[in-house]
């Protein structure tokens, strides 16, 4: 991993889904707002092209950071920062050692890929920021929060390929070090 | 290379181990971490929310309906006349104006000191929450110091008029700070130095209480139940028992303010409108909010005399962008006793 390159990818990524990131949610009256999770797209493309699991582990834990700082509300009053962190960090870790099971470079791969590991992540979310909100959530609103959480998935699993085009050329940037000339030099 | 792998895991489990402790440490390490955040990110914000709220207001705009050419010609006439009139309004306005100007000259010069009970702070839209759990917006109050929770968020456009009162120390009469066009998008929720962040009066999460005006029209004239006494009795509605309605308001999550559980015999009907209510904190005057949109039967079966009350927010809360922040500078209850 380059880790500079990706900490700005990282703010970048936070950046646009703080503002941009907004223009792309849709309004529904049933369940509420429905937008991709753009960070959760980086983690999926991280984890399955990371050279080793701690590499995407640390790099999911960081953009999952991002995400428990820059969503106040949800579940409950104010939401806890942490679980999303917790929760990129261990399903990037099962992603990367299943990653050789599937054909990364389809789009039906990424997109199914995609929709599980945003619903089992958010679910993970969902469920801890409800408990964290001891009693001021229902079991109404948790079930309806899970209901938009699986809309959150869906929509981010259809963005995914697109991400995964833009991510790919990227991918000599964040993720691939080349063998720098210092070590040539030492052999 | 092996030592780099060992010392990678035993890193991320500090770091998940941070995590855990941060989620049950809660809001108390939640609010200050996210303050940071936003302090971080807000430079950048300004430019990508500017498009994204120029995005969404133009994408928003609702599409004229058509009009045949009568339509149109009649419409250029009545325009015609509206300019003139306008002209004519405008000229005696002004004329009003510099009376007013003279006549409050004078009073300054004679009368008491006076000032206004709330200070304006100017502020921008410069982020949203990452995930769409939340329609919260992130505001940068461009100064230091916090701004208190409960403060209210006026669009900049309607205020704009009363910016002279900024900054001001000394709290004014109530009559005398009346606000007019003033639209209510939102509260703040929480804030630290630089950012504070609101929440839109079209959230789920929102509750405020508020007012509902009636609309008299001659042309339309409707039937209300008024209590004389003991007895029920229809009337119609004239400026006589015209009062206000009070209610609690809320959002949908869908762009619109949802009044529930509001009383049939009022009889709101559509273009009625609702105001932000005095008896809530932290009002200093009834702010408008919108326009009554729809109508509908209770959801509940067992409140078959009751209406929830759909109201279209006056202002494009997807396009909003510079607001203030209302913050009172004496408590707004001494000021109504006045």
């Amino acid at each position: 991993m380059r880790w500079i390159p990706f900490l700005i990818l990282v703010y970048v990524v936070a950046l646009i889904e703080s503002s941009v990131g907004w223009a792309l949610f849709i309004d529904t009256a049933s369940v509420g707002a429905i937008g991709p999770d753009l960070a959760a797209m980086v983690v999926v493309f991280v984890a399955m092209y990371a050279r080793s699991a701690p590499d995407a582990m640390l790099g999911a834990w960081v953009l999952g950071l991002s995400v428990d700082l820059t969503s106040g509300a949800g579940v409950g009053s104010v939401t806890a920062v942490g679980p999303m962190s917790i929760a990129y960090c261990l399903l990037a870790g099962q992603l990367w050692r299943l990653r050789d099971a599937f054909f990364r470079e389809r789009a039906l791969t990424q997109v199914v890929l995609t929709f599980f590991f945003v619903a089992a992540a958010h679910w993970i979310w969902v469920t801890a920021q409800a408990i964290f909100a001891s009693g001021s959530v229902s079991f109404g609103d948790y079930g309806r929060t899970l209901v938009q959480a699986m809309g959150i998935a869906f929509y981010t699993a259809l963005l995914m390929p697109l991400a995964h085009w833009g991510l790919y050329r990227l991918q000599r940037v964040i993720l691939i070090a080349p063998a720098s000339a210092g070590r040539r030099g030492r052999r | 290379m092996r030592f780099q792998a060992v010392s990678k895991r035993h890193m991320l489990m500090v770091l998940v181990l941070c995590s855990l402790a941060l989620a049950l440490a809660g809001s108390r390490a939640a609010l200050p971490l996210r303050h940071a955040a936003q302090v971080i990110l807000a430079p950048f914000g300004d430019v990508p929310m500017y498009a994204t709220t120029s995005l969404t207001t133009a994408l928003n705009q609702e599409p004229a309906p058509k009009l045949s050419a009568a339509e149109v010609e009649q419409l250029l006439r009545e325009n015609k006349q509206l300019r003139k009139q306008s002209h004519m309004w405008q000229s005696n306005c002004e004329r009003y104006y510099l009376q007013t100007l003279r006549l409050k000259n004078f009073q300054r010069l004679y009368g008491p000191t006076v000032d206004l009970g709330c200070e304006l702070i100017s502020a921008r839209v410069v982020g949203a929450g990452s995930l769409p759990y939340d329609r919260g917006r992130v505001l940068s109050s461009g100064r230091r110091e916090s701004v208190d929770v409960g403060e209210l968020v006026a669009v900049k456009d309607e205020v704009t008029e009363l910016d002279l009162a900024t900054g001001r120390t000394k709290a004014l009469p109530p009559k005398l700070a009346v606000v007019t066009e003033s639209t209510l998008v939102g509260r703040v929720v929480d804030s630290g130095a630089f950012t504070a962040r609101m929440q839109l009066v079209t959230d789920k999460g929102f509750r405020m209480k508020g007012r509902i005006r009636r609309v008299i029209s001659p042309a339309k004239p409707r039937m209300i139940t008024v209590t004389n006494g003991s007895m029920p009795q229809m009337t119609q509605l004239s400026s006589a028992n015209n009062a206000a309605i009070d209610v609690l308001i809320t959002g949908n999550g869908d762009g619109r303010v949802v009044v529930p559980g509001v009383k049939a015999y009022h009889n709101v009907l559509p273009g009625d409108y609702l105001y932000a209510s005095t008896d809530e904190q932290n009002i200093p005057i009834e702010f408008y909010i919108g326009k009554v949109e729809k109508v509908e039967p209770s959801p509940d079966a067992k409140d078959a005399h009751r209406v929830r009350i759909v109201v279209r927010p006056h202002e494009n809360i997807a396009g909003v962008r510079d607001v203030f922040i209302v913050s009172p500078i004496s408590p707004l209850s001494e000021n109504r006793g006045r």
